[in-house]
This record gives C-alpha cells, sequence and structure tokens, in this order.
C-alpha cells in the first residue's frame, strides 16, 4: 500500500498543488497517434475444471475508438502439455476460442499456448506450468465511515494463504450478484387498447424480486512477497459506497482465486500500474508490457497478452444490510423514494395516461370495485425489476 | 602580510659600518609573541636598540626558549624563519630584508683596479647582489597610475643572472579581501602567463630581471605592476572593483581562457549575469543558468536535475566547497538548493574534466562559496514572492579570519494558509538553507576552511504522507604552500542525503519510510608548479559510502504495516591521479592525465545467486551467500584517460581537442521521467557494474574585438556504457533483490554547441545553439530485459534543437533591460497509441519507449532591474528586480497525460507555467 505508487502520486500531487498556485493548465488536447499498428491480444488460461477453456483473440484498438473489440478471426489455436497431448480449440463465436468440454488441465503440468493467425503467423506462449492455488480462507466485509481521504461505505475483504508458503501471489476476479427489489411490483399487463378487462392480463413471472450479476473489472492483485509470513489479511476486493443500491436487500460475491508465479504477478502489477497515470513527470516509466506470448516469425513483432495456468479456488458470501447496521439504520436506502412515483389514476383517464407514458411506467395494482376501478401506477424503477437484473432467481441464491 | 617592500632605508646609512660582538647572554622563554613583541623586549633586556619596519615582523608568532645564549644566537633563531638578516652597529641592530647589510666595503671599491687578466670575474658566484631597484626601472612611462612602484620580488642575494624563478601569491578583491578565481597574470613581452585556481592562487615562472606583471579579470581594473624579480618569491595582488559605487561581486570567466586555455567544455557562471536574467519566482537560481547554456538541458520545467551532453541526472557530481550535493533541488526542481548570495562562483566541467574529478560520468558542477570579506562586516539579502534570504559576512580578524554565513526560507506555507481552497488549506510545503564558511589564514603558507551545509525540504498534500528531505555536508580544508611551486591541499569531507515519507492519517497503514546515503571523503591534492613549461597536478582520494537504502517502520500502535529494511550497502572509492599540464611551445599545450580509479563492495552482505539462463528473477535464485563484515565482496577499476591539447593559431584563434574517461560507481535508481527526491542511490555490486563514459570532443574558439566577444563551436561525441534503466513496471522503493529489475545497456550521444557571448558594454549577454542527440539501447538475450526490441532509442531529454538568448541591456547605471528567449525541441514521450479488453477491464497500450515527442517549447522572459542611487554612503545598497516569466503566456507542454473513463481515452496536456508569471524582487547589500 505505502509503495512507490504511492510516493508518486503524492509528488504528483505536490506539483498539481504548486501549479495550481500559480495557475491552472491542463488542457485536453487531440490525441495524434494515427497509424497505430494494431496488435494481436492473447488472453487465455487452463485450469483444472473439467469444461471447454477459453482462449480469445483480438486486435488492440486506436484509442479514440471506443466501439469494441475486434475479434482475430480463423486462427487455428491448441495448447500442448510436455508430453506431447494436444488439445484444440475451435472458433466458437468470433476471436472466441474453446477447447472440448471436460478438458482439465493437471497441476504440476507444463503448457504451451500456440497460435497460427489467418495470414500465415505463428504464435507460442512460454510454457507455464498448472499452479497449484490455495484455497481462500474467508471473505468478509466492514462498514467503515469517516476514513480519510475515502467514501463511507462497505469495504468486502478476502484472506488467504498458502500453508505450504510456496505461492506467493494471487489474483482475484468475482461475481457479484445483487437482490433488486422493486417497491410497488406490477401485477398486470397493459396490452394496449382500451377496454378493462380484455386489454389486460395478471403476469405470469413476479417483477418484483430480481438479480444482477456483474463482473469484477479491475485488476486485483496481491503479493506476500514484501510480508512476514506468506498470507493475505485484508485485501479488499470489492469496496460498496454508501450511496451504492448493491447492498440495498441482499448481496452475494463469488470471489475466485488463482495462484500467481512471479513472472505474471509481473505482468498485471504493470498492466495495472500503468493504466494510472497522473501527467507527471513523477509517473513510473510506461512502456509495453509484453506477456509471455512471442512471435515465432519475427523478433520485432510485439504481442499483447498472457497465458496462463492454474487451479482455481472459489468462495461465495452472502451479505444483507443487517450485517452491518442495527435495522432501519442502514444508510443504503433500500427503496429510494418509490412512494412519490405512485399516481392513482381513475379508470376513466387510466388509458390516456398509459398511452402518454408509455414504456415508462407499469401498473401496480387495480383496486376498487367496478366501475369505480383505480389504477395504481409506478414508475418502471418502482415497478419492475427486470430493467436492472433477471427475475430468474440463480442457483446459488440461498 | 604584505610583501611589498619599499626600497631599503639602509641605503642611506654611513657605508663604514663598526661591527660589535655582543658578549651579554640572556635567558628567555617566548609564548605566542609576535617577533615584534619579541623584539621590543629584547630592546628592553639587552640596551640595543633595533631598527627596522614594523611590516616585516607581522605574522610570526613565536615560541621558544633560549638558555644562556648569547643575542646573536637569539637573533639568529628568531629570524631563521624570516627573510631578515641583522647587523651590530654601535648599540644598534639594524634589521634587514633579503640582503644583509655588509660592514665592510666591497672589495676595489675605492677605483683600484684590480688585476683584470688574473682575477676573473665572478659573475657565476658573486651574487649580482647590490643593486639598486631603480636601476630596474622601466624606461617607459607607465600607461596608467595602477603601476604604483617597483616591486621586488625574493632575495637579491640569492639572484643569478640568467636563472628563472617562480613567484606566486593571492589574487584578491581589494574591498573584501575574497580571492579571485581565473584572474589572469601575465607578462606581454615574454607571452607568459598563469591563471589563478579556485584559492585566488598563482604560480610564474620568470627569468630574473624586471618585467611589466599584468593582471586581468573582468570586472577588475587590469592591474600591472612593475616587477623584479631576484629568486622565487611572494607576491599578493589586489584588485580593485571597475565601478567604485557599486560593489557587485563580479564573477566571469577570464577574459581569454576561452582561446588561451587547454581545457574545453568548461563553463564557469557569472553570478552578476545572473542578477540579470529575469527570474520565475524570485530567486536567481545556478541551475537555471545552467540550463541556458550549450549542451545543458532538462526534461521539462521544474523537473529536478540535469543533463549534461546525454547523460543521466545522476552522472552529474555537484560540489559546493569540495562537498557532493546530493540533490540540488528544492520544492521538486523549481528551486536549486544553492543561496546565489553566498556563492562565489560556479564552473562546470561538461567534457575533459579535471583528473582530480571523478566518480561521475557526464559533468562536474564545481560551486564554491565565499570566503566572506576579511575587511568589514557586510551582507545582502533580498525578498521574493516565496522566499527570503539574508547572508552575512563577518571578520573575525581583520585580513586573517571571516566567517560567512547565509540563510534562507520560504514562507510558502504562510501562504498556503491564505488560500481558500480547503485541500490546499492543511497542505504545506516549505524549504530552508542554510550555508556557512569559516576562513582562516594561519600565516602566509597556511589557510584552514570550515564550511558547512544543511538544507531541509518538507511537503504535504493535505491526508496524504508527508515527505522531507535534507542535503548536509561538512568540509574542513586546510591549504598549505610547500613553496612557491609546491601548494597541497588537504580535505576531510562528509556529506550526506536523506529522505523520509511519513503516513499517519489511517491507523492500521501508519508508518514511516526513511533512506539515507553517506559519503566520508579524504583527499590530497598536489599542484606542483615545474619551470615554466610544467604544472603537475597529483594526489590521491578516497570515499566511503554507507547507504540505509529502505527502512520502513510502524508509526504508533495500531499500524500492521510490515516492518522491514533493505540491508546496508558500503563501498569504497579510491582514486589516484596524475596530470600535467605542458605548454610545449606559445601555441601549443597538452594536458596529459590519469586518474586510476577502484572501486570495492564492502560486507556485510547477502547476496542472491542467479541461474545463467534465464532473465534475474525471484524464480531464478540458485543460491545464496553471507558475507561476513570485513570481506570484501567484489572490486571493480579501471584508468580514466584525460587528455586535452590546445592549438593556438593566433591570440585570438585556437583549435582544441579532448578524450576523456570517466568512471561512476554510484547509481541513482529512478524508474520515473524525470529524478524525484524519492529516489534511491545505489552503489555497485556483484550485478551492477559501474558506468564507463567516453567523450572525444573537438572545438574552435574565436575572441573577437578586444576579446569582448566570444565565439566558439564544440562538438563531441560520447559513448555510454552500463547505463542503468529498468523493466517496463519496475518497483524500486524497498526492493530486497533489486538486481532483478535493474537493466543495464549502451548508450550513446553526440552534439554540436555554438556559443556566442558578449561579456561587457552596454549590450551584453549570450546566444547559443546546440544540435544534440541521445541514444539508448537496452538490449539482451531475454524479452523482459529488452526495451523497444533492443533497438537504440531517444533518451527522455533528448532535445535535438535548443536556442537560448540571453541578454541585458544598460539603459543608464540605474536602469537595465533583460530579455531572454528559449526554444527547444519538445522531449520524447511514450504515448498510449491503443486500447484492448484484458481480464475484465480496458487496458492502455502504450508505443515503443519514447516514440513520440511533446510540442516544442518556446519562452519569452523580460526583466526590469533598478538600482538604488549611487550614493557612496548610505545604510544599504538596494535594487529591485521586475521580471515577467513566459511574456507570451504560452502554455508549454511539461507532459501528455491520459485519464481512462469508462471506455473513452481523453488526453491532457498540462504546464507548469501557462501563463506570464510577473515576480517583483527586493534585494540589498551593506
Amino acid at each position: 500500500m505505502f509503495k512507490s505508487i504511492r510516493y508518486f502520486f503524492f509528488l504528483g500531487m505536490t506539483l498539481f498543488l504548486l501549479m495550481q498556485l500559480l495557475t491552472r493548465c491542463i488542457d485536453p488536447v487531440d490525441l495524434n497517434t494515427v497509424g497505430s499498428d494494431q496488435l494481436l491480444v492473447v488472453e487465455g488460461f487452463l485450469s483444472d475444471e473439467a469444461k471447454a477453456h477459453q482462449v480469445s483473440l483480438s486486435l488492440s484498438v486506436p484509442l479514440d475508438d471506443t466501439t469494441n473489440v475486434i475479434p482475430e478471426i480463423g486462427a487455428e489455436v491448441r495448447i500442448v502439455d510436455s508430453q506431447g497431448n494436444t488439445f484444440n480449440l475451435a472458433e466458437s463465436s468470433p476471436g472466441i476460442y474453446l477447447t472440448a468440454p471436460n478438458v482439465s488441465g493437471i497441476v504440476g503440468e507444463q503448457y504451451t499456448l500456440m497460435i497460427n493467425t489467418r495470414d500465415g503467423r505463428a504464435f507460442s506462449s512460454d510454457p507455464v506450468t498448472l499452479k497449484r492455488t490455495p484455497p481462500i480462507d474467508s471473505i468478509y466485509g466492514r462498514f467503515l465511515r469517516n476514513q480519510p481521504n475515502q467514501e463511507n461505505g462497505i469495504s468486502i475483504f478476502v484472506d488467504t494463504h498458502d500453508p505450504s508458503g510456496q505461492v506467493r501471489a494471487f489474483r482475484w476476479e468475482y461475481e457479484e450478484t445483487h437482490q433488486i427489489q422493486a417497491a410497488f411490483p406490477s401485477e398486470l399487463v397493459w396490452l394496449g387498447g382500451s377496454n378493462y378487462p380484455e386489454d389486460f392480463m395478471f403476469r405470469e413471472e413476479q417483477v418484483g424480486t430480481c438479480w444482477d450479476t456483474q463482473s469484477s473489472q479491475n485488476i486485483l492483485i496481491r503479493s506476500t512477497q514484501n510480508l512476514e509470513s506468506p498470507r493475505i489479511s485484508e485485501f479488499r476486493i470489492r469496496f460498496l459506497p454508501e450511496d451504492s443500491r448493491l447492498m440495498q436487500k441482499r448481496y452475494s460475491i463469488l470471489v475466485k482465486q488463482y495462484a500467481l508465479d512471479e513472472n505474471a504477478f509481473r505482468f498485471w502489477q504493470t498492466l495495472r500500474d500503468l493504466s494510472e497515470s497522473q501527467g507527471t513527470l513523477f509517473d513510473i516509466q510506461p512502456g509495453v508490457v509484453t506477456g509471455n506470448i512471442r512471435s515465432l516469425n519475427s523478433n520485432n513483432e510485439t504481442v499483447l497478452g498472457y497465458f496462463d495456468a492454474a487451479q482455481v479456488s472459489e468462495l461465495r458470501e452472502f451479505f444483507e444490510p443487517n450485517d452491518f447496521f442495527f435495522d432501519g439504520f442502514s444508510p443504503f436506502s433500500p427503496i429510494p423514494a418509490c412512494e412519490e412515483e405512485l399516481d392513482t389514476v381513475f379508470i376513466g383517464n387510466v388509458f390516456e395516461v398509459l398511452e402518454a407514458r408509455e414504456g415508462f411506467v407499469e401498473i401496480y395494482q387495480v383496486t376498487g370495485v367496478a366501475p369505480g376501478l383505480f389504477f395504481l401506477i409506478v414508475t418502471n424503477r418502482c415497478g419492475n425489476c427486470t430493467n436492472q437484473g433477471t427475475n430468474v432467481q440463480p442457483d446459488f441464491w440461498e | 602580510m604584505k610583501n611589498i617592500i619599499l626600497g631599503f632605508i639602509f641605503l642611506q646609512m654611513p657605508l663604514i659600518l663598526f661591527a660589535q660582538s655582543p658578549n651579554e647572554r640572556f635567558t628567555i622563554s617566548y609564548q605566542n609573541l609576535s617577533l615584534q613583541e619579541a623584539i621590543v623586549d629584547l630592546e628592553q633586556k639587552s640596551n640595543y636598540r633595533f631598527y627596522y619596519l614594523s611590516e616585516w615582523l607581522d605574522s610570526l608568532t613565536i615560541n621558544a626558549r633560549f638558555e644562556n645564549e648569547p643575542l646573536s644566537s637569539i637573533l639568529d633563531s628568531l629570524l631563521s624563519a624570516t627573510t631578515l638578516h641583522y647587523t651590530f652597529y654601535q648599540k644598534r641592530i639594524i634589521l634587514s630584508q633579503d640582503l644583509p647589510i655588509s660592514t665592510e666595503l666591497p672589495p676595489n671599491f675605492f677605483g683600484e683596479k684590480s688585476d683584470s687578466s688574473t682575477s676573473k670575474p665572478e659573475e657565476e658566484t658573486v651574487p649580482l647582489g647590490y643593486i639598486f631597484s631603480r636601476e630596474y626601472k622601466p624606461e617607459v612611462k607607465p600607461q596608467n597610475n595602477q603601476v604604483e612602484q617597483i616591486i621586488e620580488i625574493g632575495e637579491k642575494a640569492k639572484m643569478r643572472a640568467g636563472k628563472s624563478a617562480t613567484i606566486a601569491g593571492y589574487i584578491r578583491e581589494k574591498d573584501t579581501g575574497e580571492p579571485i578565481i581565473g584572474a589572469s597574470v601575465y607578462v606581454d613581452a615574454l607571452s607568459r602567463g598563469a591563471s589563478s585556481n579556485i584559492y585566488g592562487f598563482y604560480s610564474l615562472s620568470l627569468p630574473s630581471g624586471s618585467h611589466v606583471l599584468k593582471v586581468q579579470y573582468t570586472g577588475m581594473k587590469t592591474t600591472e605592476k612593475s616587477i623584479v624579480v631576484y629568486s622565487n618569491g611572494k607576491l599578493d595582488i589586489s584588485l580593485e572593483n571597475e565601478i567604485v559605487a557599486l560593489k557587485e561581486v563580479i564573477v566571469e570567466a577570464d577574459q581569454d581562457v576561452n582561446v588561451k586555455g587547454v581545457q574545453m567544455g568548461r563553463n564557469r557562471i557569472d553570478i552578476k549575469a545572473m542578477k540579470n536574467v529575469p527570474k520565475v519566482l524570485g530567486e536567481n537560481d545556478i541551475l537555471k543558468i545552467l540550463l541556458t547554456l550549450p549542451g545543458v538541458q532538462s526534461i521539462g520545467e521544474g523537473a529536478s536535475g540535469f543533463n549534461v551532453r546525454g547523460g543521466n541526472a545522476d552522472q552529474n557530481l555537484i560540489l559546493i566547497n569540495q562537498a557532493p550535493i546530493y540533490n540540488p533541488s528544492h520544492f521538486l526542481g523549481f528551486f536549486s538548493v544553492f543561496n546565489a548570495d553566498a556563492i562565489k562562483n560556479a564552473e562546470l566541467y561538461k567534457s575533459s574534466i579535471p583528473v582530480e574529478h571523478g566518480s561521475r560520468l557526464s559533468s562536474i558542477l564545481e560551486v564554491q562559496m565565499k570566503d566572506g570579506n576579511q575587511k568589514k562586516f557586510s551582507g545582502q539579502g533580498g525578498i521574493g514572492p516565496v522566499t527570503g534570504r539574508l547572508t552575512l559576512e563577518v571578520p573575525l580578524k581583520k585580513d586573517q579570519s571571516s566567517l560567512i554565513i547565509g540563510g534562507r526560507a520560504t514562507y510558502s506555507d504562510w501562504l498556503l494558509n491564505q488560500v481558500e481552497d480547503e485541500a490546499l488549506k492543511d497542505s504545506e510545503a516549505s524549504f530552508y538553507d542554510i550555508v556557512a564558511r569559516l576562513s582562516h589564514k594561519i600565516d602566509d603558507k597556511n589557510s584552514l576552511y570550515l564550511s558547512g551545509y544543511f538544507s531541509n525540504d518538507r511537503f504535504r498534500l493535505s491526508f496524504d504522507s508527508l515527505i522531507s528531505y535534507q542535503n548536509a555536508n561538512l568540509s574542513l580544508e586546510w591549504r598549505h604552500s610547500y613553496s612557491n611551486k609546491l601548494l597541497g591541499v588537504f580535505s576531510g569531507v562528509y556529506s550526506q542525503y536523506g529522505y523520509q515519507v511519513g503516513f499517519d492519517e489511517i491507523p492500521v497503514e501508519a508508518f514511516d519510510f526513511d533512506f539515507k546515503i553517506r559519503e566520508a571523503n579524504a583527499k590530497a591534492h598536489f599542484t606542483y608548479y615545474q619551470g615554466k613549461n610544467h604544472k603537475l597536478d597529483f594526489g590521491v582520494q578516497s570515499k566511503y559510502y554507507w547507504l540505509d537504502p529502505g527502512n520502513v517502520q510502524r508509526d504508533g500502535g495500531e499500524s500492521l504495516i510490515l516492518e522491514e529494511s533493505v540491508q546496508q550497502e558500503k563501498g569504497l572509492e579510491t582514486a589516484f591521479y596524475l596530470a600535467d599540464n605542458i605548454d610545449i611551445n606559445p601555441k601549443l599545450s597538452l594536458y596529459l592525465g590519469l586518474r586510476y580509479s577502484l572501486f570495492q563492495v564492502i560486507g556485510p552482505r547477502t547476496v542472491f545467486s542467479y541461474l545463467d539462463d534465464a532473465p534475474r528473477g525471484l524464480n531464478t535464485i540458485s543460491d545464496t551467500t553471507t558475507y561476513s563484515g570485513s570481506n570484501i565482496l567484489k572490486t571493480y577499476h579501471g584508468p580514466e584517460y584525460r587528455v586535452s591539447t590546445r592549438y593556438a593559431v593566433n591570440a585570438k584563434f585556437s583549435i582544441k581537442a579532448s578524450y576523456g574517461r570517466t568512471r561512476q560507481y554510484i547509481h541513482l535508481l529512478s524508474n520515473t521521467v524525470s529524478i524525484a527526491p524519492t529516489d534511491i542511490w545505489k552503489l555497485s555490486d556483484e550485478f551492477i557494474a559501474p558506468q564507463i563514459g567516453d567523450q572525444i570532443s573537438l572545438g574552435l574558439y574565436h575572441n573577437f574585438r578586444a576579446n569582448t566577444i566570444e565565439a566558439s563551436i564544440e562538438g563531441y561525441y560520447k559513448k555510454l556504457q552500463n547505463v542503468l534503466d529498468y523493466k517496463v513496471g519496475a518497483d524500486l522503493v524497498l526492493n530486497q533483490f533489486i538486481e532483478t529489475d535493474v537493466i543495464q545497456g549502451r548508450g550513446k550521444a553526440y552534439g554540436v554547441e555554438f556559443l556566442l557571448k558578449k561579456k561587457s558594454g552596454k549590450l551584453n549577454g549570450w546566444l547559443s545553439y546546440t544540435y544534440s542527440r541521445t541514444f539508448i539501447k537496452l538490449d539482451s538475450q531475454f524479452p523482459s530485459e529488452q526495451v523497444n526490441n533492443g533497438n537504440f532509442f531517444p533518451a527522455n531529454f533528448d532535445k535535438p534543437h535548443d536556442i537560448t538568448l540571453i541578454s541585458n541591456y544598460k539603459l543608464t547605471r540605474r536602469y537595465s533591460l533583460s530579455f531572454n528567449f528559449t526554444y527547444s525541441t519538445g522531449r520524447p514521450i511514450t504515448y498510449p497509441i491503443g486500447q484492448f479488453d484484458f481480464g475484465g477491464s480496458r487496458v492502455i497500450q502504450y508505443s515503443d519507449r519514447n516514440q513520440f515527442r511533446i510540442p516544442d517549447y518556446i519562452r519569452m522572459d523580460i526583466g526590469v532591474n533598478i538600482e538604488g542611487s549611487h550614493k557612496i554612503r548610505k545604510l544599504a545598497h538596494s535594487f529591485w528586480t521586475i521580471s515577467i516569466y513566459n511574456l507570451l503566456g504560452r502554455r508549454n507542454p511539461y507532459s501528455i497525460f491520459f485519464v481512462v473513463d469508462e471506455r473513452t481515452v481523453q488526453a491532457f496536456q498540462l504546464s507548469v507555467f501557462g501563463a506570464p508569471i510577473p515576480t517583483v524582487t527586493y534585494n540589498f547589500r551593506f
């Protein structure tokens, strides 16, 4: 934590400080790096799970290209172990290559990724050993407020260690799922028309409780190299700020842990550090982050990416506001201000309203007795959670 | 003591003297008495009266004990250390300088002709003594009133016709007694000359007889002295300031050293010119001036350090009073650590570095403090927008001891507190520095200097770590002249640099980190003037380094930070050197030098061994060896050749060439674009080989208009070996396995430097243009140790074109205008050129190292200097400086940085001084 990043950040900020005293001199400029090469990006991973393992091939895109990944299609991809066994990968979707299902790597075995692209270039990874990954010890959360330089919120931490002391660096990915509760779940749907009840239908599926799942988007790595014992404690894997909706009802996080060797740790660390530019002269010297993939045709061709192999250790944990707060005192406001968005409309006006606000509102309920019927109409947000997640309860949900 | 001896008063004495041997015996003891006091005492005890000039007896201190001895032997003993002789004459004792007074007439005095056929004239053996100085009076009347009288040098008794004698002494400023560096002392008729060294000392070999000695120094009145040289002797010369009313310290390169000296690639910083250069934050800054010289560059405005002819910032040895300064910048690079008021002179060697200097590859910057006014109490100071400063010069004993002490401090903390912004209000940024030097002249042959320096910087951005760093050093120097020909300088130096980072905002993460480098250094340096054609410099220097490369400790009981430290490093660097300055003939001079340096890595230390066939890394450690305290782990050694030559085509035009090799055993680990105060120094060890630099250079020098305009062209080519760099993403702080992150490569640099300089007149200043390139090649059999696939790439400070104009125009004596212009090619930069998805996140793809350049740098500054009134008698002399830095307000890019927002990358340009910055500074001296 206290290592060079902080120093450089600090120094950078000091310069900014001085500059603020003098003049404010930060101007946006146009990027003028036309004609940059499109480089092959390789991301491959093999584990000991029995499944279809994935290697993705893409091309880097210019900076001003916000669109999408350009897949590298039609390549021959295979993984070779030290015994000479070959696992061929087939392109399942553009740029995504999969092994046959039920392929599983063996801990301690060496694997090499081989690629031949459509245009006849050949690439190979360095041989990597499928590493043993120790299990995750625990996942836990803590609500911290009034910490200097930090928002109030819940931090989720991971602890792990390798009893043998051999694994000294780890990488994590997570999938987080949070439950979404609509305040006024819609019970019926308007089919378009102006007759009641012919043009209405009761919903077949519930839209009150949904689940949204997202994957981690940051590089999460940590080494025990400079620690007294090879033990990771309080590695903060996720931070949920106070105003986040994720801890509204119930929250689950599945953490996947991978052992890293020194080269892989180095690769991920550099990748991470170089995305944190401050623009000062005290930023670390940036450069091409070369992984373990080489061109077999030319020494001067740069390939980006990494092929790695390790066991996966997984652990899932559930959290709800009561874990952190006394009932009713959660700063994570449960359902923000939906009462105000609930309108009561007389049946005589309802078709007019529904037509005018179609797509923005849902019908919560119908009350009263005909002909004095009233419709309770709410905004999408408060009446239907399927816009924010799936209403199918995930298998793991307890 | 002035050795300017008036004509003999004894010439008026009766020629026939009656000697009367005294029989009386005395028992006397003298302790710490001056010679004069001793003689007064003898007068009382003996009934003899002494006749002498009191100035002859000035500075000698007597410690002697006599038991029942006759007066004659007491006098023999007392006068043995002087050039005085005594003669008894009735009840009088007459002292005479240089020559004994004969009590007998010379043979044949009354004209009796000797038999010339039998008695050979004894020109060789008979002293050509009894000569009246007026015989040597020049026939030509002196051209100005600077020739005061004829000065006799040496003892007449020792004069030999046709033999050479060496005269030596110190050249000082008349008003302050401050030694003048680089003044020319010469005899036109013989075209023979010398220049004063950093102590103001000169030594010149001349045939015996009469000469007109000229002493010249810019800003000082040219002084002519008519001298008569009898034998080896001493001549101190005081020069007067040209402008008497304004006692600015004027220090400038000797007028024609450009053409006449053998040295090349040397620049002397003119403290006076500094005053006229518009300044950005109101401080005269040596390093900023340095950057206007050809061949000196920096990475950007406000970057720490400087780069000389393609060398890294750690390849410059920066010395103040012989002691190294490890971090020359305050405020990360906005100010230099040198208080210009206390500085006499700064000299930069870019090539043909003299043999007495080593340990760094690219340059030596030698900053010399003033010795302090020996005559009267004086001081100077100033108030600028960020800093205030005061320097005092205190004579402790007139003409003998003086003290100079200077201090500077910021009031930026106070400024920060005035700012409304909350974040800035809680921030800190301050520095101060103190310099002091005590000079003591023990006697004519011995002087002692004690100098000290301390600086401290402190920064904190609200809610972040507090960083502070200090330079500290102490040096003791003893100068001893064995004779007019041999001068010895013995010095002991202690220097250290350290920084601390403290963080206590989050109790569980609170820590204190510190780094420290210490150096103890002893040197014996000798200069020997052999005849008229040789000047030998030789000596030995030893430096002992010990470093604490990093140590982190918990701050407070709640902290969970791991306490650890990187093992201490020790090393001993020793060098022997010898150089000969040879004047083969008036046109051709040669400097032949050899420095042999040796570096020993000293234990205790634990060393890892790595597999040979893989890049060094934690997974390739094959063995661990622990060495105990006295072990020498590794020794590096090698010669450093320093050769240069000058051929003077005529008095105005010369050609010089040089070759030099330098070796560097200490390195600054810096993984950032510019060096930072928190970078770590590292000694060479079994993995990190010493850096070696070879430079050849060739220059043409031409002076015009009576040496007032200097023009030069210098070209150089340089090869660097074992230049340090790092793997992409290396983390250098608290790294126990630093060798796994360091890569070493080759460098090459070449360039041409043009300089046109006008040193006097109403309009003065200089114009320089430099074309220079610097490339680095980091190749290895392992791809992770390559940069740019192992091809040459431009260094961070490779700015091919650089134009600088510094000018000053004196409107009147009180008002002057200055104008500066700077243009340079933008520095190379590594751009993001693409992006890709990896591991779920959007990642920036960078170009090859330094593949692109930021836009060119253009800046214009103006300034007005207003001197106070020219009344001689007033409390203090003052002047105002009003300047506008970056008059055009051009937003010169300092860097370009990138922010990844969602999936788009936006580039921003950052300028340091993106608007005109006006500054008013008030300076005073008294």
